[in-house]
């Protein structure tokens, strides 16, 4: 079961998500208080969403929509607070929950500006099966509009991979999906892990199964701890489990 | 842009019947309207403001293109000194003040209607209050089919067609459309994906500030200029947004030339006041026509009937 983890490239060879005290102002009726989190390349972490979706806003206010305090790093490299496009410049991407598109914008639109946000980055990280970007070809000249729900969600992950990320964080990327592209889904965060550091929020444990077993939850003060269920702290080291 | 020609075709056809209708006069007012109304809906369908500064943006267009002539310019350069100095009036408006005010429509109208009197006042100020006159660039006028063709207003016809097809091919087939829709259609996806909105939407409303500034100088000429020149064309403008829907650059086509060339064609046949209560009539008529059809904003437009 258990791979190798592909070595992190900094010097410093700190993890290349490091979050420090993280706290989400408006975050909703849970606490969000006092985060720390370390996530390195090829390390896939599954948060549990918690009451009123704390898990999102946690997402959110890592790539700086959301009001937070406390230190986010990508690399070593400080991502300041509440600057979503210098966030997405560092390649920090979210992939917002429900598949969200420009309904308007054919498929290739999409890709095309992903590719742009990063500033002309071209580096795109595949799906090894290649069924996304499989569809993606086939529908390049259809609006978003024209997708069903789950093909909208693959192309929300595909414009996430067209940015070249090296830290994602997907919201329930599951949410809605039909069964027969779960697989693909499931595809998608493994060729992200490859080379980036992924955040998953998931609703429940299963969910969040199916990528990692480093499962992570919020205890009562609003700060994140390991999941009851789940061996997350042994997996620390572990890597990648899917 | 064939919905243009049909109903310029149309308008023809219209003046043709009812004999004492000039039929240039039908198509020169159905181009004004589209064209005082390009900016406003421009700002209104990809950012969701509404401008009640855009009579001010065409006065001050009006002035500038005066401004240039009395210094012995030309007209390209009246035009262009115009859409520069709107332009970058409606950058500084959105970076001042509107960017401030994202999420408060109510506060971003009010926002507008200010700078609009700012800008009137300014006006007033610095060319003074009595009326002046910039003179008719081309001044020659055409015979054509029976009909007086004034040579400057068929260059505002030409110009309105030229700005609606550039428009209609930025926003659809350009890299920079692309984002505008995307911007448009879900900001914050947008800004999830690394695009800097905010410039986006400066941009934008720079953009539909400079039209307005544009057409403030092509219908200059027309009429001579007061301080009070920009607000008879907000209510025209605003009927054209209203009745083409956000979004769609097709349907402000069709609703500029459908209203401004029946009240132009009304005229001749009932007058100019009871054509403008007609007219009025009209919108009101064929908004509930339209009514059972969603509006949508630019980021959504081309979506296909069923959805």
């Amino acid at each position: 079961m258990k791979r190798e983890r592909p070595r992190s490239p900094t010097p410093t060879d700190r993890p290349l998500l490091r979050v420090h005290g993280l706290s989400v102002h408006d975050g909703g009726e849970t606490p969000i208080a006092g985060i720390e989190l370390e996530v390195d390349v090829g390390e896939v972490v599954a948060l549990l969403s918690g009451d009123g979706n704390a898990g999102g806003a946690v997402l959110s206010a890592l790539v700086g929509l959301r009001e937070r305090s406390g230190q986010v790093f990508v690399a070593d490299q400080e991502i300041a607070p509440q600057d979503p496009v210098a966030a997405a410049r560092a390649g920090i991407l979210l992939a917002p929950q429900g598949g969200r598109t420009f309904p308007g914008l054919t498929v290739a639109d999409h890709l095309d500006l992903a590719g742009e946000g990063r500033g002309g980055a071209t580096r795109s990280v595949l799906d090894p099966a290649g069924t996304i970007e499989a569809l993606m070809q086939a529908r390049g000249r259809q609006t978003a509009a024209t997708l069903s729900g789950g093909e909208r969600r693959l192309l929300a992950l595909a414009m996430v991979a067209r940015a070249a990320p090296r830290v994602v964080l997907l919201d329930e990327p599951t949410e809605g999906i039909a069964r027969e592209l779960l697989r693909d889904c499931t595809a998608a965060v493994r060729a992200f892990a490859a080379n980036s550091a992924v955040v998953i929020v998931e609703r429940d444990l299963d969910l969040a199964r199916m990528f990692t077993r480093r499962i992570l939850t919020f205890d009562a003060a609003g700060a994140i701890v390991p999941a009851p269920d789940a061996p997350g702290k042994q997996q620390r080291d572990g890597g990648v489990s899917l | 842009m064939s919905s243009l020609a049909m109903h310029a075709d149309m308008a023809i056809v219209l003046a043709a019947i009812s004999l004492p209708v000039d039929a240039f006069a039908v198509v020169s007012l159905a181009a004004t309207w589209v064209l005082v109304a390009l900016g406003l809906h421009l700002t209104f369908g990809l950012v969701g403001i509404v401008n009640l500064a855009h009579g001010s943006f065409l006065l001050v267009g009006a002035y500038v293109a005066l401004a240039v002539h009395g210094a012995g310019g030309t007209a390209a350069a009246a035009g262009l000194a115009a859409v520069v100095v709107t332009a970058l009036l409606g950058a500084v408006m959105d970076i001042g003040l509107l960017r401030r005010l994202q999420a408060r429509p109510l506060d971003t109208l009010l926002a507008t209607f200010g700078v609009g009197i700012v800008l009137q006042q300014a006006v007033r100020l610095l060319a003074g209050p009595n009326p002046q006159a910039v003179p008719d660039p081309i001044g020659r006028r055409l015979e054509f089919a029976g009909m007086i063709v004034p040579g400057w207003r068929l260059l505002i016809v030409l110009s309105t067609v030229a700005i609606v097809v550039v428009l209609q091919v930025l926003i659809m087939r350009t890299r920079t459309g692309v984002r505008w829709r995307a911007v448009a259609g879900a900001p914050e996806l947008a800004i999830a994906i690394g695009i800097d909105a905010r410039r986006t939407r400066t941009v934008i409303v720079a953009v539909g500030s400079g039209l307005a500034g544009l057409a403030g100088a092509l219908l200059a000429p027309l009429s001579s200029l007061t301080p009070q020149y920009g607000t008879r064309f907000l209510v025209p403008a605003f009927l054209v947004v209203l009745l083409g829907r956000p979004g769609s650059l097709g349907g402000l086509v069709v609703a500029g030339v459908v209203l401004g060339g029946s009240l132009a064609a009304a005229q001749f046949v009932i007058g100019p006041v009871t054509a403008e209560i007609a007219v009025i009539g009209l919108v009101v008529v064929l908004l509930r026509l339209i009514r059972g059809v969603p509006m949508r904003r630019a980021g959504a437009a081309n979506v296909p009937a069923q959805h």
